[in-house]
């Protein structure tokens, strides 16, 4: 008679995302508190960080969570004719284009995501959903 | 971005076209009727408004053909000549090991002699996780037994099917076969996955005359297959009558029809072969086709050899996978006859059917035996062909975790989708079965692209469009940047002939000899050690090299010695390229040399270009300042119009021409003693990032505003014979060369560099 062990692999589901949501509300915390309006102003000041005015620590700090971890839903630029398109998937979806979302040129897009992300993080944090 | 519009779409047979031979263009229309067929010779691909624009000129006009859509074999398998004792109406069995790396995945097949559309043959595979076998009689009667236990993946697990005519039973079991190594966990785990069914079969299989597939079933069109497996196969067998699920390894003493062994054919050399073998001494040998891995794992593996030469009993499994491509089979829809008179460049075949247009690259070099140009632009066609199409389009199924989205974190900027990338991956809309499939015929998956199981893709192949070769796609890296170089070459009258890394490989240091001066493409980073021999030689015996580029000489590459399109990277561990091989696999089947960076080969690129890749700054590209071996006297000449306090490319289509990606002097990775370091770059942002490779001991303090290793470093030196080498260590530095019409201190340097170095009068030496 054989020993009783595991025989559905679907029965053990991974537990990273466990941790996941607990790191996320973590980081999105502190994130979110280093959103003042003065960091939303350098960002539309330089969207796309061209030196000679690198981004400061707290904007790149931003950036680097807003790029890495998708918030709501994830988001690609798509160059279209007359500049660029917004496409975004929610979990478990295709991209498509998020109707209203074009920008002329690719500074004004990456500022135009930046503030869709900002919202989104605050939105989060605020009624951690998580 | 719905409906698509019908696209034109070709590939040539090769790279790489001598002057005066013929070469095919395989073509495939969305719409069948004429396409009109061009010959340009290509200036300029950037569509940047910034620069010149797309720029080509008509060579020859071919009139028209006939052009119609064409099929695409997508995914690995092994084919074997179709014969009716592959069809047994007597009693037989199946017996394999099998590693399936995503068992839930619909139907996969493990082996089939079979035809959906009739039910006519036999069958072994997966269908959503579980083992099943089926058979029928093509007249509707069908017979079929599946286990209830799901597979866990990535698990060796050894497989029987057996149907019993003498007991009308279709009989299939599983049992794990595990070791410390050999499976994605160990013997720790209390696995209770082994199991065996029995099932009625008054069936007698009907012989569909289709070749036998292993890793794959036939679709109906008899040219494409589906149930595609991703996993490991490992000594499958068809044998006569009954076998014992209990039976003891090996249980070739019974009656095979056919065994197949994929560790035949392993030599010192590697197993660069399509032929898979049948030990069973009746001759049922197959081909691979789409490039399953060889050399690779089994479920034998003990862990204690790394190398499948040396243990080739333990790397018995071929590895298949649902997404490969290694050529798209289209006919020949028209031979292009070259002339010997055309100048060596960089040409395309314009097809035009309606709005649908294509521009189908090749290199022709100059016809043997005719005046050479001082200068030899080498274009980086192994690097072309690893980076292909590859997927920018991000996908995220409902069970994968939000985790980190890499690519927009590497680059420090927002990916920006090219409507090229759109066409490549189907749509952004929904795709395939779960709305989240990535399309893969015809165009393939990238040495930057993961398969669908998650493992690394190791092969990439020239025979399928690839669209980021074409003018006006605004990913620029590679083919693209490297016309500019052309269309400064044609700017400053400056006579060049134009040869690819595939003649390097296959002719060595004769296809450099008589020229003056060779330059590299922006970045030559897939490099075989063919290319790295004829680069040394030349340089050692008096040659003159420009590296106007980063990131070269990087990968270990293997070129398939019989099928030169195809490529090899069987591991991405120690360096900067996304993914790793698994443990065990890190050597080239196509040659049996260890894979991973030259730099751990012990010809890291210092050693012949005088610096190496060191950093990636795609966001935030910065300029050159001189440092004191640039305001040496003895090389006042490559300076020549340049103000020694000149900011050095802070403009350019890239934003500087010291950026993306950069190389740096390192005398103790073998930049030579007497390199002069001229100049470097500044002004890299937090984004930019040493490469993995430096790094033994993860720290903060590694990003471009903070490293010292964050930089280009423009050098040059002397070699023996009059030689000499100008590296600028930049991908970005050539995006500097049009801008204000050519006339900047960019150009002017490299300028000042080709006509000295095209000049035989000899250069000081810097020693």
């Amino acid at each position: 008679v054989a020993e009783p062990g595991l025989r559905d692999p679907l029965a053990h589901p991974d537990r990273e995302a466990d941790w996941r949501r607990v790191h996320e509300r973590r980081w999105f915390a502190h994130v979110a508190s280093l959103l003042t309006d003065e960091l939303v102003a350098e960002h539309a000041a330089n969207p796309l960080g061209a030196g000679p005015d690198l981004p400061s620590p707290a904007l790149h700090r931003v950036l680097t969570c807003l790029r890495s971890q998708p918030i709501r839903r994830r988001y690609q630029l798509l160059r279209v004719p007359d500049g660029f398109a917004l496409l975004a998937a929610e979990p478990g979806g295709p991209m498509s284009v998020v109707p209203g979302t074009s920008w002329p040129t690719l500074a004004a897009a990456a500022h135009g995501l930046f503030l869709i992300r900002v919202a989104e993080l605050r939105e989060a944090v605020r009624t951690d959903p998580r | 971005v719905t409906g698509l519009p019908p696209v034109v779409r070709g590939y040539t047979d090769r790279p790489d076209v001598v002057a005066g031979t013929a070469v095919t263009v395989h073509v495939s229309a969305d719409r069948a009727g004429r396409c009109r067929a061009t010959v340009v010779r290509m200036i300029n691909g950037d569509a940047d408004p910034a620069g010149p624009g797309i720029r080509y000129q008509e060579v020859a006009e071919l009139g028209t053909f006939a052009a119609e859509p064409q099929p695409t074999r997508v995914g690995g398998s092994v084919e074997v000549p179709a014969h009716p004792e592959l069809v047994p109406q007597e009693s037989f069995s199946v017996w394999l090991h099998v590693y399936a790396s995503l068992p839930d995945r619909g139907r996969q097949a493990f082996a089939s002699v079979w035809d959906d559309a009739t039910g006519a043959g036999w069958w072994l595979g997966l269908q959503d996780g579980r083992l099943r076998f089926e058979l029928g009689d093509g007249r509707g009667r069908l017979a079929r037994v599946t286990l209830d236990p799901r597979l866990f993946p990535r698990v060796w697990y050894r497989v029987l099917a057996v149907h019993d005519v003498e007991t009308g039973t279709l009989r299939l079991s599983q049992r794990p076969n595990v070791n410390s190594v050999n499976s994605v966990f160990g013997r720790v785990v209390p696995l209770d996955s082994a199991a065996q069914a029995v099932a009625a079969a008054a069936v007698t299989p009907a012989d569909p005359g289709l070749p036998l597939l292993l890793g794959a079933i036939w679709e109906s069109d008899r040219m494409r297959t589906r149930a595609n497996l991703n996993g490991k196969l490992d000594s499958p067998m068809l044998l006569r009558g009954v076998v014992d699920p209990f039976a003891p390894e090996p249980i070739r003493a019974l009656d095979p029809i056919a065994a197949w062994d994929f560790a035949v054919g392993i030599s010192r050399g590697g197993v660069p072969s399509e032929h898979v073998t049948d030990t069973s001494g009746r001759g049922h040998h197959g081909v691979t086709v789409n490039q399953p891995e060889r050399g690779v794992t089994g479920w034998r593996w003990e862990g204690r050899e790394d190398d499948f030469r040396l243990v080739p009993e333990q790397y018995s499994a071929l590895r298949f996978h649902e997404d490969s491509l290694d050529d798209c089979r289209w006919p020949a829809a028209l031979t292009v006859q070259t002339d010997p008179a055309w100048r060596s460049g960089c040409y395309a075949v314009q097809l035009r059917q309606g709005d649908a247009e294509d521009l189908v690259p090749f290199v022709l070099s100059p016809a043997p035996g005719t005046t050479r140009a001082p200068v030899l632009l080498l274009m980086s066609t192994l690097t072309y062909v690893a980076y292909g199409d590859m997927r920018n389009v991000v996908l995220w199924p409902q069970d994968a975790p939000s985790g980190y989205w890499l690519k927009e974190v590497f680059d420090g900027c927002p990916v920006v989708l090219d409507p090229l990338d759109v066409e490549v991956d189907g749509n952004v809309q929904p795709f395939g079965p779960s709305g989240l499939e990535r399309r893969i015929g015809p165009y393939g998956l990238a040495l930057y692209d993961e398969h669908t199981d998650g493992s690394g893709v190791a092969y990439a192949t020239w025979r399928k469009p690839i669209l980021r070769m074409r003018p006006g796609n605004r990913n620029t890296f590679n083919y693209l940047a490297d016309l500019r170089i052309v269309d400064w070459l044609e700017a400053k009258g400056i006579a060049y002939d134009v040869a690819t890394d595939h003649e390097l490989h296959a002719r060595g240091k004769e296809l450099l000899d008589g020229y003056r001066v060779v330059m590299t493409g922006t970045h030559p980073e897939y490099c075989t050690g063919a290319m790295l021999d004829a680069w040394e030689g030349y340089l050692a015996g008096g040659g003159r090299g420009i590296y106007p580029a980063a990131n070269g000489f990087y990968w270990v590459t293997s070129v398939h010695p019989q099928r030169p399109w195809l490529i090899e990277v069987r591991d991405k561990s120690d360096g900067d390229g996304g993914w790793a091989a698994a443990p065990g696999e890190r050597r080239q089947a196509f040659t049996g040399e260890p894979g991973g960076t030259w730099r751990r080969r012990g010809r890291a690129p210092q050693r012949i270009v005088g610096t190496g890749y060191s950093a990636h700054m795609l966001a935030e590209s910065g300029h050159f300042v001189r440092l004191p071996d640039g305001l040496d006297d003895r090389i006042g000449w490559i300076f020549d119009g340049v103000a020694p306090d000149e900011r050095i490319g802070d403009f350019g289509l890239a934003g500087g021409a010291g950026g993306i990606e950069a190389d740096r002097y390192d005398r103790a990775l073998g930049t030579p003693p007497h390199t002069l370091l001229l100049a470097s770059s500044v002004g890299h942002g937090p984004n930019a990032r040493v490469v993995p490779e430096d790094i033994a001991y993860n720290h903060p303090g590694l990003s471009g505003q903070e490293h010292p290793y964050v930089r280009a470093d423009m050098v040059y030196f002397t070699t023996p014979a009059g030689g000499a080498v100008f590296s600028a260590s930049s991908i970005s530095f050539c995006a500097s060369l049009q801008h204000h019409d050519y006339t900047n201190n960019v150009s002017r340097i490299l300028e000042n560099v080709v006509r000295r170095f095209a000049d035989p009068a000899p250069v000081p030496p810097t020693f």
